[in-house]
C-alpha cells in the first residue's frame, strides 16, 4: 500500500527571514502517528504547511495521499483534517455550532451533520458542553473542540499542529489517548509538539532542529542512536577497580563505560536484556558483589538534548 | 450541492455571530443613529435674529427714529438698544451681551449728497465661517431694508407731490374743452383765452410733478412696457395746446382730441397715487416653487442620507472585519486545507451580511418614516432596490478593504476612513453641487453618494431613482465584488 506521505528532499526558505526547512525526507505509512518534534522555530509548522499545500516547496517533491498537496481536488481535501496552531474557532458560537459549521464546509447535510457532531462530541468527551459558547469554555476544552472540528468529517489523514500546546500534563495525556484511539481506527496522524516526552506516543519521530530533520525513526531507535545503545546501571557492593570494571565491560561488549561514582558505573550495550545476566556472572568471577543492576530508559528530553548537542557539535566540526 | 451547503453555512455563521454580539450591533447601528438624532433634535434650522446694539450719533435723526428702524428690521436683526458710545458697544460685544454692533454712519446725509454711499459698519465676534456668513447676510438684508425704508419715504413724498397738482389738471382739461366749444362756435377770441388758461394750468402741473412721476415710468420700463414720464407727457400736452392755431379749421378737432388725452393723463396720475410706496420701491419679490416633489423641512431632508450612510457603514464594517478576523484567527488556513473556494467564502459572507443589511435597512427606514415622520412619496419597491444596490456595493467595498488590510485594527481604520469620506462627499454635509468637477465624480467612490440621491428621489420626489444612480451602484457592486474576489484569491483566504 502507498504511504500516506512521501516527501523527498523538500526545501522551503522564507525570503523575509531566511529560515524554513531544508532537505526534508519523510515516508509515513498509513495508520501510523508521525511526531514532528522540535523547539519553537525548528520548522515543524512549516513542514506541516508544506504537507497540507498551504506552502509550495522551493525544491523537492511532496505526495500526500498520492497527490501533490498544492493541487488537491475537493475530494482529496475532504479526506484530510487539519488543526492549525491557532484555535480557528468562533468564540461567539457554541461548541456544537462550531462543529456544525466545520462539517458543513465538507458538504455534510442535515442529519448526517448532526450525527457527525454527536459522534465527535462523544469522542472528545464534550457532549455535556456542546451548547456552551466557545469563549466560555476552558483552554483545554477549546483545544478538544478544535480537534473535534478537524475530525468531524472523518478524515483518513490528520494534521494536528501542536494539539497539546498550552495544556497541563493531564489534559495532554487525555488528548494523546484520543489520538492513539484514532490511530487504532486506521487513521494517519501527523502531530507537531514541543513536548519531547510525547515522542513515546508516536510510531515515528522526526526530530527537527534549525529547519532540518536531525533524526528520524521510532522512539526506541532514537534512544539507541542518542546513546549508542541501551543503558545498564551497575552499583557494586564494594569499591571496584577500573580494570575489573573494564573486564566486565569487555564481557558484555560495552560500547561505552561511564563511572557514576566510587561504586557506580553505566554501561552502554547493544541489548540490555541479554547483558544483565552476563554482568552478574562476570562480577562473580571477579569476586565482586553487585548491589544493584538495572536497565536505564532515558527520558526523551535527555535523548533530544543529546541528539541536538551531537548534531550541533558535528555541524561545528564540519564547518 | 456542497457549494450551496458551504455558502449557507457561512451565511448562517455570520448572522449568528453578529446577533450574538448585541453590543457590536448597538455600537454600529444605534450609536451613530442616536448621535445624528440628537443633532437633528438640537439643530436650529432658523436661528433667531442676532441681537444688535445700534451706535448712533447723539441727537441724530437716526437716534430719534430708532424705534421705527427697529420695527423695520425686526425680521433681520433685533435691536437690543441704542448708544452713542461705540467703545461701550464694542465692550458689550466682547462680553457676549449682544451679537452685533451696528454703527450708523456719521454725517450720512452729507456723504450721500456728495454722491457717495454711506457705510453702515457691522461689528461681530464670530469665528465660525457659517456664523460669519449668516451675520453678513443678515447685515446685508438689514441695510437693504433701511434703504427700502428711505426709498419708500421718497416715493411717498413723490406721490404726495403728485397729488398737489390739485385742480390744475382738471382745470386745464376744462379750458381745452371750452377752447374746443369756442372754436366750434367760431369765437377765436374766447378760444385763445381758453387756450392761454389751459397752457398756464398745464405749466403749473408740470412744475408740481417734477421727478415724482419717474418712479412709475421706471417700473413700467423694468416690466418691458413703453412709457414716458408723466412730467414729459404733461409737457408734450402743453406744447400741443400752445401749438393749436385758432384760425385753423381743424383746431376744434385738435382741441377735442387734446381734451381726451388730458382726461387719460388725469387717470394715469390717479393710478400712480393709488400705488403703495412700498410696492413702488420694491416692486418685485421672489417666491419659489419645487417643480417635482414637496418642500422638505431641513431636519427631515437628511433622513435618506442618514439611512444610506449608516447602512453603508454597517455592512462595510461587518464585511471587512469578518474577513480579516477569519485571517487573524487562522480559519482561512482551515478553509484552504479544506474544500472551501474563495467564491463560496465570499458568496456565503455576502448572503449573510445582505440578510443582516436588509434587517438594518428595514429598521432604519421604519424609524425615519414612521417614528420621525419623514415623508415617503415614492414606491417602497424602488426604495428597496436602491438600498439593496447600495448594500451590495458597500459589501463589495468592505471585501476590498478586507483584502487590503492585514489586521483588525487596519480594517477598522480603513472603514472609518471610508465613513469620513462618505460624510464629506455623499451629500450628507454639503450638497454635491458645491463640489467642483472632478471631485464631484470622485464622490461616487462612496456607494452612499448614489444611494442618497436615489433614495431622495424616491422619498421626496415620489419618482424612480435616476438611471445613472442605479447604473453607478450596479456597476460598482459588480466591479468591487470581482476585484475583491481576485484580490482575496491572491491573498489565499480560501
Amino acid at each position: 500500500m502507498d504511504n500516506a506521505i512521501d516527501a523527498v528532499d523538500i526545501t522551503k526558505i522564507y525570503e523575509s527571514s531566511g529560515e524554513g526547512v531544508k532537505g526534508v525526507n519523510l515516508a509515513i505509512p498509513r495508520g501510523t502517528v508521525l511526531g514532528l518534534i522540535g523547539p519553537s522555530g525548528s520548522g515543524k509548522t512549516t513542514t506541516v504547511r508544506l504537507l497540507t499545500g498551504l506552502l509550495s516547496p522551493d525544491s523537492g517533491t511532496v505526495r500526500v495521499l498520492g497527490s501533490d498537496p498544492t493541487k488537491f481536488d475537493s475530494a482529496t481535501r475532504s479526506r484530510i483534517g487539519y488543526l492549525p496552531q491557532s484555535s480557528a474557532l468562533y468564540p461567539a458560537l457554541s461548541v456544537r455550532e462550531n462543529l456544525d459549521f466545520a462539517a458543513a464546509l465538507h458538504g455534510l447535510r442535515g442529519g448526517t451533520r448532526a450525527a457527525a457532531a454527536d459522534r465527535v462530541l462523544e469522542f472528545v468527551e464534550l457532549a455535556d458542553a456542546q451548547h456552551q459558547r466557545v469563549d466560555e469554555v476552558s483552554g483545554g476544552m477549546r483545544r478538544r473542540v478544535g480537534l473535534a472540528t478537524a475530525l468531524v468529517h472523518q478524515p483518513e489523514l490528520l494534521f494536528l499542529d501542536e494539539p497539546t500546546g498550552g495544556l497541563d500534563p493531564i489534559l495532554r495525556r487525555t488528548v494523546w489517548e484520543h489520538l492513539t484511539e484514532l490511530r487504532s481506527e486506521g487513521r494517519t496522524l501527523i502531530v507537531t509538539t514541543q513536548y519531547v516526552g510525547e515522542a513515546a506516543y508516536c510510531d515515528y519521530i522526526a526530530l527537527l532542529s534549525d529547519g532540518e530533520i536531525i533524526e528520524f525513526g521510532g522512539p526506541e531507535d532514537l534512544r539507541r542512536r542518542a546513546y549508542g545503545g541501551e543503558l545498564v546501571d551497575v552499583v557494586f557492593a564494594t569499591r571496584a577497580s577500573w580494570p575489573i570494571i573494564e573486564q566486565i565491560g569487555h564481557r558484555i561488549e560495552a560500547a561505552d563505560i561511564e563511572a557514576h561514582g566510587p561504586r557506580a558505573v553505566r554501561y552502554t550495550v547493544a541489548d540490555a536484556g541479554s547483558s544483565i545476566p552476563v554482568i552478574a556472572s562476570a562480577a562473580e568471577e571477579a569476586g565482586i558483589e553487585l548491589a544493584e543492576t538495572e536497565r536505564v530508559v532515558p527520558e526523551f528530553d535527555d535523548v533530544f538534548v543529546r541528539i541536538v548537542d551531537a548534531h550541533r557539535a558535528n555541524a561545528g566540526a564540519r564547518q | 450541492m456542497r457549494s450551496l451547503i458551504t455558502i449557507l453555512a457561512f451565511a448562517g455563521k455570520e448572522i449568528r455571530q453578529v446577533l450574538r454580539q448585541p453590543r457590536l450591533m448597538t455600537a454600529l447601528v444605534v450609536g451613530p443613529f442616536l448621535i445624528l438624532g440628537l443633532f437633528a433634535a438640537g439643530f436650529e434650522p432658523d436661528p433667531p435674529p442676532p441681537q444688535a446694539l445700534l451706535v448712533v450719533p447723539e441727537g441724530s435723526e437716526i437716534q430719534a427714529r430708532a424705534g421705527e428702524i427697529q420695527e423695520a428690521l425686526s425680521d433681520e436683526i433685533e435691536i437690543a438698544g441704542t448708544t452713542a458710545d461705540e467703545d461701550e458697544a464694542r465692550r458689550r460685544l466682547l462680553d457676549g451681551d449682544v451679537d452685533l454692533v451696528v454703527v450708523a454712519p456719521r454725517e450720512a446725509a452729507e456723504t450721500i449728497r456728495a454722491s457717495e454711499q454711506a457705510t453702515v459698519m457691522v461689528l461681530h465676534n464670530r469665528l465660525d465661517p457659517f456664523d460669519r456668513a449668516f451675520i453678513t447676510v443678515s447685515a446685508g438684508s438689514a441695510v437693504d431694508e433701511l434703504n427700502r425704508v428711505v426709498l419708500s419715504e421718497v416715493a411717498e413724498t413723490a406721490q404726495a407731490e403728485a397729488g398737489d397738482y390739485g385742480e390744475a389738471l382738471p382745470s386745464a382739461r376744462r379750458s381745452v374743452g371750452l377752447m374746443a366749444d369756442a372754436l366750434r362756435r367760431g369765437d377765436e377770441t374766447e378760444a385763445r383765452q381758453a387756450q392761454s388758461e389751459a397752457a398756464d394750468s398745464l405749466a403749473t402741473v408740470e412744475d408740481q410733478l417734477g421727478l415724482s412721476s419717474d418712479f412709475l415710468q421706471g417700473v413700467d420700463r423694468a416690466l418691458g412696457a413703453e412709457s414716458d414720464s408723466l412730467g414729459g407727457e404733461v409737457s408734450t400736452r402743453r406744447s400741443e395746446v400752445e401749438a393749436i392755431d385758432a384760425a385753423d379749421p381743424a383746431a376744434a378737432e385738435q382741441a377735442e382730441a387734446l381734451e381726451q388725452d388730458l382726461a387719460e393723463l388725469e387717470n394715469g396720475l390717479a393710478e400712480f397715487r393709488s400705488i403703495s410706496p412700498d410696492v413702488l420701491v420694491q416692486p418685485f419679490i421672489a417666491d419659489t416653487e419645487l417643480v417635482q416633489g414637496t418642500d422638505i423641512p431641513l431636519t427631515t431632508y437628511y433622513s435618506p442620507a442618514v439611512v444610506v450612510v449608516l447602512l453603508q457603514h454597517v455592512v462595510l464594517t461587518f464585511a471587512a472585519l469578518s474577513v480579516v478576523s477569519e485571517r487573524s484567527t487562522g480559519s482561512t488556513e482551515l478553509f484552504r486545507v479544506g474544500p472551501v473556494r474563495v467564491g463560496e467564502f465570499l458568496a456565503g459572507k455576502f448572503l449573510g451580511y445582505a440578510l443582516l443589511g436588509i434587517i438594518v435597512a428595514g429598521l432604519l427606514m421604519a424609524l425615519v418614516v414612521f417614528v420621525f415622520g419623514t415623508p415617503m412619496f415614492g414606491s417602497w419597491v424602488w426604495a428597496s432596490v436602491i438600498l439593496g444596490l447600495t448594500m451590495a456595493a458597500s459589501l463589495g467595498l468592505g471585501f476590498i478593504i478586507a483584502a487590503a488590510a492585514n489586521t483588525d485594527a487596519q480594517a477598522v481604520q480603513f472603514s472609518m476612513l471610508a465613513l469620513l469620506f462618505t460624510i464629506f462627499f455623499s451629500g450628507l454635509v454639503v450638497s454635491l453641487s458645491r463640489l467642483v468637477d472632478g471631485v464631484r465624480q470622485v464622490a461616487y467612490l462612496a456607494p452612499a453618494t448614489a444611494g442618497t440621491e436615489g433614495l431622495q428621489d424616491v422619498m421626496f420626489r415620489g419618482a424612480a431613482p435616476s438611471g445613472v444612480d442605479l447604473a453607478i451602484l450596479l456597476i460598482y457592486s459588480i466591479v468591487s465584488l470581482v476585484l475583491a474576489y481576485v484580490w482575496l484569491q491572491r491573498r489565499q483566504v480560501a
